[in-house]
Order: structure tokens, then sequence, then C-alpha cells
């Protein structure tokens, strides 16, 4: 009895043990899982903030690739997505393109949304930005990308993973770009709206025209008054030689400042004169050829051959006689001379080259092209 | 009687005991794959974040590693490659980037390590004949 008795008591000790240690490995398991599932959860978390810090990080360089194309694109147009604008056509300058802020940042914004398009994908949801803003600064040009709802609420980038997490952030970007396109169209501004220095180089042109083309005083027949002749005699090809003369003047606009590299293409140079004369008229000169005659008919002797033949033939002669000359008159002839241009300006910003898109991708330099025309009215 | 029967019903819990613990190991090998790939995944950024953090250091000079650009864009073997290198090498001092295989120039601090990987995208200039997967491509750093 005594001996049963410790083998029961051995073996529910030792059942007791073991129930014991199960139970006690069986918590120890639980709890275990629950730090795993803890540490599971606070892993997921910063992966989902590191995808967050990397899509902000991306949309950064999105946005300044975005800016880099619109300024290529928009410049290379003279503000506009189509043909080059004519910012001047003689004192008009409607075609100045006003808008080209928001033509440029409404382009900003339609590559940077497909950006946005391409960095997104399961469980990374970006933002359609509605609305750019590009500032000049001392260093550069700063531009923001702005997402609003349509109740103008901030919109949100989200990083979820099924019911680990659900990260938002906002989808604000803003980075300053060492770019210059607004100085640029500033500076074009400044240069071919505010001022016309086309027409300033044709009136330039002009004044070289010596005097002696300008007037020429002649003692002429007054049936010989040849100003364009005159004007040729003395001058040659007087209106070769004032288009000559626009073209350098244009040419001599053409310089490197503030490291913009400014460029100006004749494509077209029209110069011509008008003639005016002012005639003072003398008496008629015999010098003159005559301007009014008659015919008079005299008998003459026939010759002995004839009356011979016809001794009754009258035979007779006749001959012009001048009635009124010409008058001599002193005139002066007065000649005003018109040239116009259409003109190519080119404005490159020689500070940086940017990888745009033209056909190919390469590094380019923005630059602002635009026509001008204008002239000496 | 009473005694076997005792004894009988603690062996039984003891193997069923046994049994749950061997049952639940497969459960548990399975939780910690799935913390290790997201481990990994942490990881790999944690590389990036110490590629980008990199500075030059005093590290062992002999211990130079080299990293293996791999990129699933197809465009980086010509032209893009060109500014892709130019902002790795922005980003990363230390390095040198050049097409293909990437060569330390100097020693960096942090990354002797082999087997290190870092996969990241990066932001490609606008192309819009490449629309629209190839304004971004994933990069893998694989550090040896």
């Amino acid at each position: 009895m005594k001996k049963g008795m410790t083998i029961f008591h051995v073996i529910g000790f030792l059942s007791f043990v073991l129930l014991v240690g199960l139970g006690a490995f069986f918590v120890n398991l639980l709890l275990n899982l629950s730090t795993e599932e803890r540490g599971i959860k606070q892993q997921s978390i910063i992966e989902g903030i590191n995808i967050m810090e990397l899509l902000k990080k991306n949309l950064q360089p999105a946005l300044q690739y975005s800016y880099y194309q619109a300024s290529y694109e928009v410049a290379k147009n003279g503000g506009s997505l189509e043909a080059p604008l004519t910012w001047r056509n003689y004192g008009d300058i409607t075609g100045f393109p006003s808008n080209f802020v928001e033509t440029l940042a409404d382009r900003t914004r339609v590559i940077l949304n497909e950006y946005s398009k391409a960095l997104a994908e399961e469980g990374i949801k970006t933002a359609d930005y509605t609305k750019i803003d590009a500032i000049k600064k001392e260093d550069g040009e700063y531009v923001s990308a702005l997402s609003k709802d349509e109740n103008g609420n901030d919109n949100n980038l989200i990083v979820s993973k099924a019911t680990f997490y659900k990260l938002t952030d906002k989808a604000t970007v803003f980075v300053l770009i060492p770019i210059r396109t607004l100085t640029l169209f500033e500076a074009g501004k400044s240069e071919f709206v505010d001022k016309d220095p086309i027409g300033t180089a044709v009136y330039d042109a002009e004044k070289l025209i010596p005097e002696q083309c300008r007037q020429i005083e002649v003692n002429a027949c007054e049936n010989q008054i040849n100003c364009e002749g005159e004007l040729s005699n003395k001058c040659g090809d007087i209106d070769n030689d004032f288009k000559f003369n626009i073209d350098n003047k244009i040419n001599s606009l053409e310089r490197i400042e503030n490291n913009i590299e400014l460029n100006i293409g004749s494509q077209e140079i029209k110069a011509t004169h008008v003639t005016s004369s002012d005639v003072e008229y003398g008496p008629q000169d015999k010098a003159c050829d005559c301007k009014i005659s008659h015919t008079e008919t005299t008998e003459v002797p026939c010759p002995e051959e004839e009356l011979l033949a016809d001794p009754s033939k009258i035979c007779t002669t006749t001959k012009t006689v001048c009635d009124e000359y010409y008058r001599k008159a002193a005139v002066t002839c007065s000649y005003s001379y018109f040239g116009s241009s259409k003109v190519k300006v080119e404005m490159i910003d020689l500070n940086n080259k940017y990888p745009v898109y033209d056909s190919t991708v390469d590094m380019r330099n923005v630059q602002l092209n635009f026509n001008v025309i204008s002239g000496n009215e | 009687m009473g005694f076997l029967d005792t004894a009988l019903g603690f062996i039984l819990l003891a193997i069923l005991g046994v049994f749950l613990l061997v049952a639940q190991l497969p459960l548990q090998l399975k939780l910690a794959q799935s913390y290790q790939t997201n481990i990994l995944s942490t990881s790999s950024h944690d590389v990036l974040r110490t590629v980008l953090s990199l500075t030059n250091s005093d590290a062992d000079k002999k211990n130079k590693p080299t990293i293996d650009i791999i990129s699933e864009n197809v465009l980086l073997q010509n032209k893009q490659m060109d500014f892709l290198k130019d902002d790795l090498n922005k980003m990363v001092n230390c390095y040198k980037f050049e097409v293909g295989t990437i060569k330390m120039e100097k020693s960096c601090k942090g990354l002797s390590e082999s087997g290190n990987k870092a996969e990241f995208k990066v932001v490609l200039p606008y192309n819009p004949n490449d629309l629209p997967k190839n304004l971004v491509t994933n990069i893998k750093l694989v550090i040896k």
C-alpha cells in the first residue's frame, strides 16, 4: 500500500510537471506569437513609411523633369504649344502671350500627372495634380504642385497594405529648380514688347541714307523730268543699300548678356522708296523738244527732167514748223524710304542644359523663340 | 484500475501535448517566413537609406565593395542610363556609377558586407514614346 502510493505519487507528480510544462510552453508560444505579430506590424509600418518616403522623394524629380519639358516646349513656341507666336506686328503687341505662365504651368501639370500615374501601383495611390505655381526666385524657379478635390481639400498620397496599415500624406510637391524660363520670357518681353528694337534698327538704317539720295535738284526740259533716273544715276541701287543697312543694324543687336544669348535671324527684309517732285516751270526753251508744231507746204522749182516730161507739173516741199517748245523746269526730286523686317528671335539660356524630349531625349538648353515684324511706317 | 486509467490519461495528455507542439510548427514557420519577407523588404530600403547617407570615411580600403546595378528598363542600356548615372552620382557621393557594373571609387562606410541589396524606383526624364511604364524604373543595387 505504501509502495503503490509512492508510484502513484511519482507518476502523478511527473504528469503534473508535464502538464505545467506544456501549459507554460503554450502560454510562451502565445506570447511569442503575439510579440511576433506586433513585430510584423511594426516592420510593415516601417516598410510603409519607407515606401511613402521614396514616393515623395520620386515626386520631386518627376516635378523637375515635368517643368524642364514644359519649359522647353512652351519656350520653343514663344509661349504657345503650337507654332512660334509673333509677339509684335509693328505697333500691335497682342501676339505676346500674357498668359505664358499659365500655359507653362498647365503643360507641367499634364506631364506631372503622367509621372504620378506611373508611380502608382498596388498599395500605392498617387494623386491627380490640379494646380501648378511657378515663381521666380534669385537662384532658380520655385515650382509647387497642388492636388485638390472638388471641395478644395488637399488630396493625399496613400500607401496601404491589407489590414496592416494605411498611411496618408499630403500630395503637395514643391521644388526649387535651377532654371530661368520665367527670366527668359521677362527678358524677351522687356526687349521686344516694351521696346521695338527692330523698328529702331530700321529707323537707324534709314538715317544712314545720304542726303543727296533724299533730295535731288535738276534743271530739265519739262518732258524729260525723270526723278527715278536721277536717283539711279546718283545713288545706284539705293533700296538694296537700305536693305543691307537694315540687316546690319539688326545683326548688331545680337549679343550675350547675363548668360542669355540673343540671336536674331532676318527672315524677310523689305525696302522701298516713294518719290515726289516739286517743279517750277520757266519759259519755253528752243533747246528743248518741240511741243506743238505744224507742217507747211511751199512750191519749189521742179527739176528740168520732170518739166520736160510734164511742163505743167507743180512741185512742192513740206516742212515742220514748231509753234511751241517745251519749257525748262527747275525740279526738286524728293525721296522717302520705307523699310520693314520680319525676324525670328532666339533667346537661349546658356546657364544649364536639361534632359528633355524632342524626337529623342537629350541635354538641351531652354530656348525662347518668337517672331517680330516691324519697320518705319 | 483507477491508477492505470489515471496514468494512461496523463500519458495521452502528454502525447497530445507533443502532437500539438509538432502541429503548430508549420504555422510558426509560415509566420516566420512572412516576417522575413517583410524584414527583407524593409532592410532593402534600409540599405538604400544607408547608401543614400553614405559619407566618405576611413573604412578599410581593402574591403571596397562593388555594386551591380540591375534595371527593369531596357532603355537604360543607352541614353537614359547617363541621366540615371548622373542622378545616382548626385545621391551617392562615394560611388562612381558607370553603365553596367558600378565600381567604387572611394571607400564607403557601412557597405562592406556581402549580399546587401537595395531596390527602389528611379524617375526618368520625360519621353512620351515610352509612356506610361518607362517614366519610372525599378532599380536594384546589389552590393558585393
